[in-house]
């Protein structure tokens, strides 16, 4: 072959593989790659080789023996004291050292969740009952999010000193009862995540063809049975996904062991040992190490539940058109456990964010009425330096990380949508894991990228330049997946037709985007956004971290958390920082209420 | 306008071959259908002349340009999508305007084109309905009306008429061949209802499984079916079963049960003796021989089984002495009972042999 053959025919051969793409797919492609993989892989990556390089890997041993693994065990999961005639019930906790202690609280909160959440999904989606309604929106509650004071909320209600042990004993009735330690921890997180695997269930539950219910009981099944071998079978995706989601998020919550103080768990490790090297400017092994088991955990879950939930599409299978699903009217029992022990459930779920509002609303709240309504905490935000700032702060920050992620979330939600090439393949692993990263370990990868490794010294890093852009891409990264389903979802409403009719008239690719996409599906990115915006400004993980850096870009979440921990000395900021929670929780409840408007779409954001 | 020419183009998805080797010369100004039953890669052929799939190999040309891997928005196709694919957020007229702005025509031009295309679809007055808010015969119109105002090179259709009820499908596609007639725009269109391409072609290309299996005017693929597949998927045909016993004046001599049948070879180049082949016989081609008429060869005899008034002709179904079945229209006044021996005679040139079996699965 001649020179030039060969150089034409290399020619063709490029021609062929560019020829789906225009160039303005390209830079999509380029763009959403470029900031996965320097903003979520590569600190990942950094996180993976951190112990062999910095720590040394015999050094790995210690994390197998105390205090990281204890099986000397000590403590009493559960202790009655009698004194003076009145009985005190305490649960309590055994430490089996952080990283035990960890999967054993994250095993029974997700244990716990899974059996709540199924049930009411069932009840939910089989059952007709009066209050139904408002139940469904009764769930809801406690997904919203109040950064760190709902727990101290639920602190409040069953911690020591607190509304289950005081009330009791001025009523004269002779017992009281303490949950604290882990096991209040594991009660607080299991009212906050319950609803998740309920809301995943429930999603799965409807979604069954009421045919095969029938068809399972016209053979003679019936009830539990019923439930057991169709039903519950037919919704294992929804609990899977559910169950995986409690997990990750226990595991790395802080709320409920700051107010539980309980600092022998992973997540508070992490942070601590995260304080102490940004205070010495030096890599805490601590954080890499615990940050990785974090990691595994959640990319092993992952990756299996999307290979299982693949294998498993056939749950889904649509008979064309559309059925309602089978309910019926609950039985005298059925009756009994809706009235006596769901709502009363439910109802105690809610109390940690009516408890914030009690707190934001209140001078005190010692004994078991809180006392003095007032403002003045609000005021205090608007006012004094420091909480402005912050409110400030995040303001921006979320401004900032929306604004890039809308570009970044259309692109990468397009590209997935509309080509299934292999180019386009893995951002769409890449731009869904962040919802299940934690964001701690994420916080120590950037850390160590940006602050310690090869990006030292570049506008990114923290410690020189302040945490303020390396914070907006680390919420960029992290809330963008929220704006990608939305897009995704306006994208399949939009049959690619429509888009091959204007490029096939003249229009560029861009054009075609302009004049026919956007205005289609402005209205799925609009609330896409907003709803990633809520998600920035109560975002934690990266916040007390990363945000900590430096006081004067510090966000909003940031300094709730320096506070409630006494960075300035003492813990009496609760209604301070309950107020704060309460402006968050404000903008959520507009955003729910926008896109439920705009959107007709029920609030369900949480999910894989 | 311009001709288009495909080279050995083949397109995978996958483990799916949907365009298998197709070459294709569409000449300029022609209605060139291409016509196969559905899944049999028609739509992708399509999408490759407009430049949305591209072929894994082989090559597209316009005229004397390779666009085989050009941009669609470089090609200068208009093409009319099953679906219409006409943007819900847009009025008629920006629909139709579309294209027009976008080769930055002036605006009283622009105004003077689309009223020029309402005219010529009959939408007149409906510029300011949006999509939505009209009939699926208007709508159709609408998705034509906005690829010819362009002007394009090349007119694609993609199954334009199948969404329609059946007496709007009869009127819209007179209305595409004179609307086509008028403007001489190299026209592709596909479709699987084999009487609409008949109807408005100039030429077909008959596809099966990926590949063409005959390209050629109505009259041809239908009077001399190339293969077996397109035999029996054009028209009506009946298909016997036969071995050749010999061979005389370049005619093929064939034994169906006892009775002797000659014709014409259409797939192979040669036969031997002891050959099986089929043989492939229009119901119309058939007459009646009288009973007193001595014939030894393309003369069938058998029993009368059910018959069918339909109209211009009768048909009627025979059942030879082995069992096998053929269809014959015969003229409407032909008196015949059921169960009584009919002898029907063929002349040579209207039976066709062949060698290969290949045809539409779901035949009858
Ligand atoms: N985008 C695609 N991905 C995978 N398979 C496809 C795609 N488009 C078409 N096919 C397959 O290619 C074959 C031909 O399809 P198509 O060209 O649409 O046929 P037709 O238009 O003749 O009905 C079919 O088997 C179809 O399933
Ligand atoms: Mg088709």
């Amino acid at each position: 072959m001649t020179n030039k053959g060969h150089s034409r025919s290399q020619h063709r051969l490029w021609s062929r593989i560019l020829a789906p793409y225009d160039r303005l797919i390209l830079v999509m492609i380029a763009f959403s790659l470029l900031a996965f993989m320097l903003f979520l892989v590569a600190p990942l990556v950094a996180l993976l080789i951190a112990p062999s390089r910095a720590i040394g890997l015999s050094y790995l041993s210690i994390y197998l023996n105390p205090p990281y693994i204890r099986i000397d065990s000590y403590g009493e999961w559960v202790k009655v004291i009698e004194r003076e005639g009145s009985v005190r019930i305490i649960f309590d906790w055994v430490d089996h050292g952080v990283i035990l202690n960890t999967f054993i609280a994250s095993s029974l909160v997700t244990v716990f969740s899974t059996i709540i959440g199924i049930s009411i999904a069932y009840i939910m989606s089989r059952l007709d009952f009066p209050g139904k309604n408002l139940l469904r929106v009764m769930v809801i509650v406690p997904l919203l999010y109040t950064p760190f004071v709902n727990a101290f909320v639920a602190f409040k209600i069953f911690g020591p000193g607190g509304l289950f042990s005081e009330i009791p004993r001025e009523l004269g009735l002779g017992f009281s009862i303490v949950v604290q330690g882990l096991s209040g921890m594991i009660l607080a997180q299991t009212m906050m995540f319950w609803p998740i695997v309920y809301l995943n269930v429930y999603s799965s539950m409807i979604q069954i063809d009421p045919s095969l219910e029938e068809q399972a009981e016209n053979l003679g099944a019936r009830g539990f049975k019923l439930f057991r071998t169709v039903t519950l079978p037919l919704s294992l995706p929804g609990v899977a996904a559910g169950a995986g989601i409690v997990f990750l998020f226990s595991m790395e919550d802080l709320a409920a062991p700051i107010a539980f103080k309980v600092s022998n768990v992973m997540s508070m490790k992490i942070v601590d040992s995260i304080k102490s090297s940004i205070t010495i400017e030096q890599l805490h092994p601590d954080a890499v190490v615990l940050s990785l088991i974090m990691v595994t955990v959640a990319v092993v879950w992952f990756l299996a539940l999307k290979k299982y939930v693949g294998l498993r599409q056939y749950a889904m299978i649509v008979r064309g058109g559309r059925w309602t699903p089978r309910t019926r009217k609950p039985g005298f029992l059925a009756k009994l456990v809706i009235y006596l022990v769901v709502f009363p459930w439910v109802l105690f779920s809610m109390t940690p964010q009516m408890g914030v509002l009690v707190y934001a609303f209140t001078e005190e709240w010692r004994g078991i009425l809180p006392s003095g309504f007032t403002l003045d905490h609000f005021a205090y935000i608007f006012t004094d330096d420091e909480p402005s700032r912050a409110l400030r702060n995040s303001l921006i920050y979320a401004s900032a990380a929306v604004a890039i992620i809308v570009i970044l979330s259309s692109s990468s939600a397009y590209v997935v949508n509309r080509f299934r090439t292999r180019l386009a393949q893995p951002i769409d692993t890449l731009a869904t894991i962040p919802l299940v990263i934690p964001g701690l370990a994420l916080a120590t990868g950037l850390i160590i990228l940006f602050g310690f490794g090869p990006f030292k010294g570049t506008p990114l890093d923290p410690f020189a330049f302040g945490p303020a852009l390396l914070l907006i891409a680390a919420y960029t990264i992290r809330k963008s997946p929220f704006t990608t389903r939305a897009v995704y979802a306006g994208l399949q409403q939009v049959h690619e037709s429509l888009e091959e009719a204007a490029l096939n008239l003249g229009a560029s690719r861009s054009k075609t985007l302009f004049s026919i996409v956007i205005p289609l599906i402005g209205i799925n990115v609009f609330s896409g956004a907003l709803i990633s915006f809520v998600y920035v400004m109560a975002e934690v993980s990266t916040s007390i971290t990363i945000g900590l850096i430096d006081d004067r870009q510090a966000p909003l979440t940031a300094i709730m958390f320096d506070y409630l921990t006494g960075g300035y000395g003492g813990g009496n900021f609760i209604n301070l920082v309950a107020a704060m929670a309460s402006l968050i929780l404000a903008v959520q409840l507009l955003v729910i209420t926008l896109t439920n408007i705009v959107l007709k779409q029920r609030y369900a954001f949480i999910g894989v | 306008m311009v001709e288009v020419r495909l080279e050995n183009v083949s397109k995978r998805f996958g483990k799916v071959v949907a365009v298998d080797n197709v070459s294709l010369d569409i000449l300029n100004g022609e209605i060139f259908t291409i016509l196969g039953p559905s899944g049999c890669g028609k739509t992708t052929t399509l999408r490759i002349i407009a430049g949305f799939e591209f072929p894994n190999s082989g090559r597209v040309f316009f005229d004397e340009r390779d666009v085989t891997f050009e941009k669609p928005y470089r090609r200068g196709t208009a093409m009319v999508f099953q679906n219409y694919a006409l943007w819900p957020h847009m009025t008629v007229y920006d629909n139709i305007a579309y294209g027009l702005k976008l080769r930055k025509l002036p605006k009283e031009e622009i105004r003077r084109r689309v009223k020029w295309v309402l005219e010529l679809v009959g939408l007149v007055g409906l510029e300011k309905r949006f999509p939505l808010q009209l009939s699926g015969g208007q709508q159709q119109r609408v998705a034509l009306a906005r690829a010819i105002v362009v002007e394009p090179s090349v007119l694609l259709l993609d199954e334009p008429l199948s969404n329609l009820d059946a007496k709007l499908r009869i009127r819209m596609r007179e209305e595409i061949v004179s609307l086509q007639r008028r403007l001489g725009i190299t026209t592709i269109y596909v479709t699987h209802d084999q009487e609409e391409a008949m109807s408005i072609s100039d030429r077909i290309a008959i596809m099966n499984q990926g590949r063409v299996y005959q390209v050629g005017s109505p009259i041809e693929v239908y009077m001399n079916p190339r293969n077996l597949f397109v035999a029996t998927f054009i028209g009506r045909s009946n298909v016997l079963k036969g071995r050749i016993v010999g061979a005389t004046n370049g005619l093929y001599v064939a034994s169906v049960g006892t009775q002797r049948v000659s014709g014409i070879l259409m797939d192979e180049s040669r036969l031997s003796v002891g050959d099986e082949v089929f043989i492939v016989i229009r119901p119309e081609s058939f007459f009646l021989v009288e009973d007193n008429e001595v014939r030894s060869v393309n003369v069938f005899e058998g029993k009368v089984g059910l018959f069918m008034f339909i109209g211009s002709f009768l048909q009627v179904k025979l059942e030879l002495p082995d069992g096998q079945k053929v269809t014959v229209y015969l003229s409407p006044k032909t008196k015949i009972t059921q169960g009584e021996t009919l002898k029907v005679g063929v002349s040579p040139e209207d039976v066709k042999i062949y060698k290969t079996l290949e045809w539409e699965d779901d035949l009858e």
